[in-house]
């Protein structure tokens, strides 16, 4: 594949294989060797570049997306004898020791001072969670950050990314033809998809894919990528409904104006998955296909009433979000057909949601318990109530005990509890049974007291914090 | 910090002097020099924690002669990865000791054939029963090592610790557990061997202890010690885990590229690093106190356990430093310890920051802190009434007679965390807010700076200085693995010297350059090292001074050195550098080579165990703020406030960096990091499954720096690398204790852990 793209500001052409690494672009073919290789997963950051503003993780990148974009590495904000004056304060504050971390970790910074020239401590932490370090403790890399902005280097920050001239799509050699597609609209991509069936293997963001290449869970025949196909990115609404396509990255269900205000807890659920490295490329359709049982977003989407889209070139069909898996990593997606995306029933004004995740620690994490959680209150009363519960089984699922039990009910002070002995009988998780039974009651049982609360000031609980404002 | 000082290098904050480089992606880590023509190298990995090696089968349909394939056969020197003893075999013959242990090595010209050529070995075993459990070892029902399954034995006594016990107003006991800890060092394990064609075996790689690869090699390879070089590369962290494993990896990389005849490069893919590499020895670590009402102790019983893996590698040191600071910074009158290092069939545990001593201290803390609980007295007053002060000796013997800062360290921790206010402020809000308790503990703790006991006049370290132009290198074995050596040694050479920080430079070790001045391990470099750079640097104006009175015709004892200046009586002056220029046809003028100097009055017994375990402590306090959910039992540390005595701060800045880590790394150590063995084998493969703290996991730092100068060290400094590890853990969940009332006592506290003594507590107040 004749891969063209620009790299701090030139542009570099090359031969290479549609799939290998970014990463491994820098270091081998360009000699770029400031992005490190710590984990090659995504869970350690040491590998971060900027790609047309966007931090990413190099090592789950692949050249068939890198083509025509504009990619920001260490070496391009400045070198010992000109250095950047964010690298300055890296080095001036203590906040390099070993060094391994730091390439990737100055990228996370500069990304975020991009975004927000002027953050707060907690901003800062949320921001570079993605970017382990085991050397300093963090306190000093927040001080070299906390220095860089008070400086106003995110204000004066000289555009990096020059004028984008329209894509075109790279050039595959013969052999690579029938292996590598990368289309421009949904009907050619349905056309692929129609034509070679299961051997077809999606890419979109990577994050999946990538570590399961690594660790032998994949083997792919064709690729398929619909990183390119608009119609699939989409976030807009149809008649009484949010259209999500099946390309949006978990940032933008962060950010994205009618998801943050009418879904907050799908929101919620992107926000808190992964870091911003990976929230900027995972994507909503490949959390679906991965049919996790530990995936953050079919949890809200599962209270939500969501309904899958799914298109094949006969058409297209809807299936509700709690039919959509049907066994450990398994779906009711069939060979000839692409998830476009969900559809979501816009909420009336008395839906009260939320979305909590109990991860290993608090960020960069699998869920171990999370909750999702719906309500509409009719005077006092439990008109509606949806609940759902992700990682305790071979995939996310509906407490439809929990919700019968307290469908109809009066809220008050005794009910939380009495729910929470429902949900705790409820789920039933193969492993740290009592533990993850506890947590999950604990949440319903919170959600519950904040409905009571909220009763008291009138604002419904689930309003999205916007973390990155 | 003390302000009396009127130095002008050491005790400022200059910015580390490899910090930009690094900074701009310029420093080149073992991945990113390119090495022409360097073949890869894999490992066959036994499958089974203890057997019989029937057979290594190759699979015919591979060309074999593709590749290079390595067994224990084709070791030219002894099968050993030489370290404390030789009972670790560099492959395995006819015996498998553990999951993961080498069987064979493959190198191969590229990845896909390498990969191809490893899934061609197959391995038949002939599976024998394995002893996966301290417990089970101890049984002896099988011996996998010496006569009993124990690889070394301590014990310590002072006093009459039986009869105290017996005659004591209370008893108290408790068991505490801790687990095996990985050192997730950014940078994987690598090495690169390089067979040169003047027969020198030359093996580069990230490590901390240059000359004990290069004893390894020597041994494995049978070769004659100027026939191995081996040079450290920069080095992406290390903690221990790469003082003893590289000398596993470089061997096993020099026996590919001995046979192959083509440089061989090994470096570790993380999850080879998670699943095959040392870790922490885990405890089991048993207290039996007398206490009178008052808080007073009057004898301790201490029984440590630690799983020392399948051989010994550091097992004996990690022993002797978790026995020689079991009973911390109290001063208790009769005490009977015994500590044994157990066998068992799982990978070798090895090398961790701290070494033994986190494992000791967070029994003793949280004893204390159940003594407090038992007695209904506060955790502070159990702590004052039995420090060490000045004057007080160890139970093995040492009396120190100064510098003991326990007291001090204690006052200014309680001090800068408001912690007693705090204490009772937090207790108030948590009877008012159910769903988030806040909590906050403390912990006391030290650490020996340096080898224990005659350790250091074993070692005999050797530092050179030489003049280069208008630098002065600093040559040593010592490394600079993040922790900021290569800045804190030029800084007392510079101090010496009188010359700026610019002009002095610690190149990176290579065994055919620098002398081996030990290891870089044990809280030693800045101490240890650092004051015989300062003695080389005397040395070094000594020799110039001779010279010059030689060539200038005036009496050495007319010539004088002052900050950077030769003088003579007369007014006449020279600068440093341009004395050098003058004298370089004098080259032994220009470079000193010294040894280690042990200090007057010191004496250890290491037949009986006694006397003066180390030449000087570093004390530490940690007062930790957690909030925990208890809805989702997660923890949250908030704050950690940390006071360190220790000595002389070089650079504060960096002293304060390795506060901040190590506390961070303790932290991670008490609640988050957890691993289990699945017959014999690591169950951790991935990040996502062995979890270190993120910068959304940490709290925000308050790091106090206090200085009891050690006139033994170079400027006054004592060692502090490992100590900040050793009092983190005991402080955050003596703050969960705190905020929930629940008592733990082993780490990690996770959410499963501390819902099941939340859930006990509920069961019993329901009774």
């Amino acid at each position: 594949m004749k891969l063209s793209f620009t790299v701090n500001g030139t542009t570099r052409s090359l031969e290479t294989e549609p799939l290998k690494r970014l990463l491994d672009i820098l270091r081998e073919d360009l000699k770029l060797r400031g992005a490190k290789e710590g984990c090659g997963e995504g869970e350690c950051g040491a590998c971060a570049v900027i790609i047309d503003g966007e931090l990413v993780n190099s090592c789950m990148v692949p050249a068939l997306q890198v083509h025509g974009r504009n990619v920001l590495t260490i070496e391009g904000l400045g070198s010992t004898e000109t250095p950047d004056s964010l690298q300055q304060y890296f080095a001036d504050e203590g906040a390099v020791q070993c060094g391994f971390c730091i390439p990737g970790m100055i990228m996370a910074s500069r990304s975020l001072l991009e975004a927000d020239p002027h953050p707060e401590r907690s901003l800062i932490r949320k921001a570079l969670a993605g970017n382990l370090c085991r050397c300093t403790g963090y306190e000093k890399i927040f001080r070299a950050v906390e220095m860089a902005a008070e400086s106003g280097y995110g204000e004066h920050l000289k555009m990096e990314y020059p004028e984008m001239a329209e894509y075109v799509p790279p050039l595959f050699s013969k052999d690579e033809e029938e292996l590598f597609f990368q289309p421009s609209s949904l009907e050619d991509a349905l056309r692929i998809r129609n034509r070679f069936g299961g051997e077809i293997c999606f890419l979109a963001g990577g994050t999946d894919f990538f570590p399961d290449l690594k660790n032998g869970k994949k083997e792919y025949h064709r690729i398929l990528d619909l990183s390119r196909v608009p119609e699939l990115a989409v976030i807009e609404r149809r008649g009484e409904s949010l259209f999500i396509g099946a390309t949006a990255s978990d940032t933008r269900l962060v950010h994205d104006a009618d998801v943050a205000a009418l879904f907050p807890s799908l929101s919620r659920s992107a926000e808190l998955s992964g870091a911003w490295a990976v929230q900027n490329r995972a994507t909503l359709g490949g959390n679906l296909a991965s049919a996790s049982g530990a995936a953050d977003l079919p949890v809200p989407l599962l209270v939500l009433d969501a309904s899958v889209v799914l298109r094949s070139t006969d058409g297209e069909r809807l299936v509700p979000m709690e039919q959509f898996f049907t066994g450990y990593r398994k779906t009711v997606l069939q060979d000839d057909e692409i998830i476009s995306g969900v559809l979501l029933p816009l909420p009336k004004n008395n839906l009260a949601q939320a979305f909590y995740k109990r991860g290993s620690r608090a960020a960069l994490t699998l869920a171990r318990i999370s909750v999702a959680c719906a309500a509409s209150l009719d005077d006092g009363r439990i008109e509606e109530i949806r609940i759902a519960a992700g990682s305790m089984s071979a995939f996310p699922v509906r407490l439809p005990e929990t919700e019968d039990f307290l469908r109809g009910k009066r809220l008050e002070p005794l009910l939380p509890g009495k729910a929470a002995a429902v949900a705790t009988n409820e789920i039933s998780p193969r492993k740290s049974g009592p533990f993850r039974k506890s947590v999950t009651g604990n949440l319903v049982r919170k959600f519950l007291l904040s409905l009571l609360d909220c009763r008291k000031d009138g604002e419904l609980p689930g309003k999205n914090r916007d973390s990155r404002k | 910090m003390n302000a009396e000082s009127s130095f002008s290098v050491v005790g400022t904050s200059p910015p580390r002097i490899e910090g930009l480089e690094k900074a701009c992606g310029q420093a080149l880590f073992l991945e990113d020099i390119p090495f022409e023509g360097a073949w890869l190298g894999g490992t066959v990995r036994s499958t089974i924690p203890r057997g019989k090696i029937r057979e290594i089968v190759r699979d015919p349909s591979f060309d074999w002669s593709r590749v290079t394939f390595v067994t224990a056969e084709d070791i030219p020197g002894k099968n050993t990865v030489s370290m404390i003893r030789d009972d670790y075999p560099a492959l395995a013959e006819a015996e498998v000791s553990f999951q993961t242990q080498a069987l064979a090595l493959v190198a191969a010209p590229d990845r896909k054939t390498l990969d191809e050529a490893l899934r061609g070995v197959t391995v038949i075993y002939e599976e024998t029963k394995a002893l996966l459990t301290v417990e089970e070892s101890l049984s002896a029902e099988e011996i996998i090592w010496g006569t009993n399954n124990v690889i070394d034995e301590y014990s310590v006594r002072s006093g009459d610790p039986e009869k105290a016990l017996r005659e004591a107003e209370k008893l108290v006991e408790g068991t505490y557990h801790t687990k095996h800890q990985e050192h997730v060092y950014l940078e994987t394990q690598g090495v690169v061997a390089i067979p040169r064609d003047d027969g020198v075996m030359e093996v580069l790689g990230s490590m901390q202890c240059p000359y004990y690869v290069h004893s390894a090699l020597v041994k494995g390879l049978g070769a004659a010690p100027e026939k191995v070089v081996v040079k450290q590369t920069v080095t992406g962290g290390a903690f221990g885990g790469k003082e003893d494993y590289p000398s596993i990896l470089a061997l096993h990389a020099a026996l590919l590229a001995h046979k192959g005849r083509h440089p061989v490069k090994m470096v570790y893919d993380r999850k080879e690093d998670l699943l095959c590499s040392t870790k922490r020895h885990p405890s089991v670590i048993r207290h039996r106190t007398g206490v009178r009402e008052d808080g007073t102790i009057v004898a301790m019983d201490i029984d440590i356990l630690l799983d020392g893996g399948a051989f010994t590698t550091m097992s004996k040191v990690v022993l002797s430093r978790s026995i020689l600071h079991a009973t911390g910074c109290y001063s208790i009158p009769n005490v009977g310890i015994r500590a044994r290092a157990v066998a068992t069939n799982t990978p070798p545990n090895g090398a961790f920051r701290g070494f033994g001593v986190p494992q000791s201290a967070f029994a003793l803390e949280r004893h204390m802190d159940r003594i407090a609980r038992e007695l209904k007295l506060d955790p502070v007053t159990v702590r004052r009434k039995n420090m060490l002060k000045n004057g007080d000796s160890f139970p093995y013997g040492q009396v120190l007679s100064t510098g003991v800062s326990a007291e001090l360290v204690l006052d200014r921790v309680l001090e800068l965390s408001d912690y007693e206010s705090k204490r009772t402020r937090f207790e108030e809000e948590n009877r008012k807010n159910s769903s988030v308790r806040k909590g906050i503990g403390l912990s006391l703790g030290l650490h020996g700076g340096g080898f224990t006991g005659s350790g250091e006049e074993y070692i005999k370290g050797v530092v050179s200085v030489r003049i280069s132009g208008e630098t002065v290198e600093i040559l040593v074995s010592s490394v600079e693995m993040g922790q900021g050596a290569s800045t804190v040694l030029p800084m007392i050479a510079a101090e010496t010297l009188g010359l700026p920080l610019s002009a002095v430079r610690h190149p990176l070790p290579d065994t055919d350059v620098v002398p081996n001045s030990g290891p870089t391990v044990a809280s030693r470099t800045t101490m240890y090292v650092g004051k015989t750079v300062q003695d080389a640097c005397h040395t070094l104006i000594g020799n110039m001074l001779s010279a010059a009175a030689k060539l200038s015709g005036y009496s050495a004892a007319s010539l004088s050195f002052s900050k950077g200046v030769f003088s003579t009586g007369e007014g006449r002056s020279e600068s440093f550098f341009d004395l050098a220029a003058k004298l370089s046809d004098v080259p032994e003028a220009l470079h000193a080579t010294v040894q280690y100097t042990p200090p007057q009055g010191f004496s250890w017994d290491e037949a009986t165990y006694r006397g003066d375990a180390y030449k000087a402590y570093a004390w530490v306090a940690d007062v930790v703020e957690v909030e925990v959910d208890m809805d989702t039992y997660e923890i949250a540390p908030q704050k950690a406030y940390v006071v360190a005595e220790v000595g002389r701060a070089i650079s504060p800045v960096l002293a304060a960096g390795q506060i901040e880590g190590g506390t961070l790394q303790a932290l991670g150590y008490a609640y988050l990091e957890d691993v289990d063995l699945v017959n014999g084998a690591y169950g951790c493969a991935h990040l996502n499954q062995y979890l270190i703290p993120t910068s959304s996991d940490t709290p925000d730092f308050f790091v106090e720096l206090a200085e009891t100068p050690y006139e033994g060290g170079p400027y006054g400094a004592k060692g502090l690398g490992e100590l900040p590890m050793d009092s983190g853990a005991p402080a955050l969940v003596a703050a969960v204790e705190h905020a929930t009332g629940v008592f733990p006592e082993k780490i990690p506290v996770t959410g499963e852990y501390l819902h099941s003594l939340l859930s006990e507590i509920e069961r019993t107040d329901g009774e």
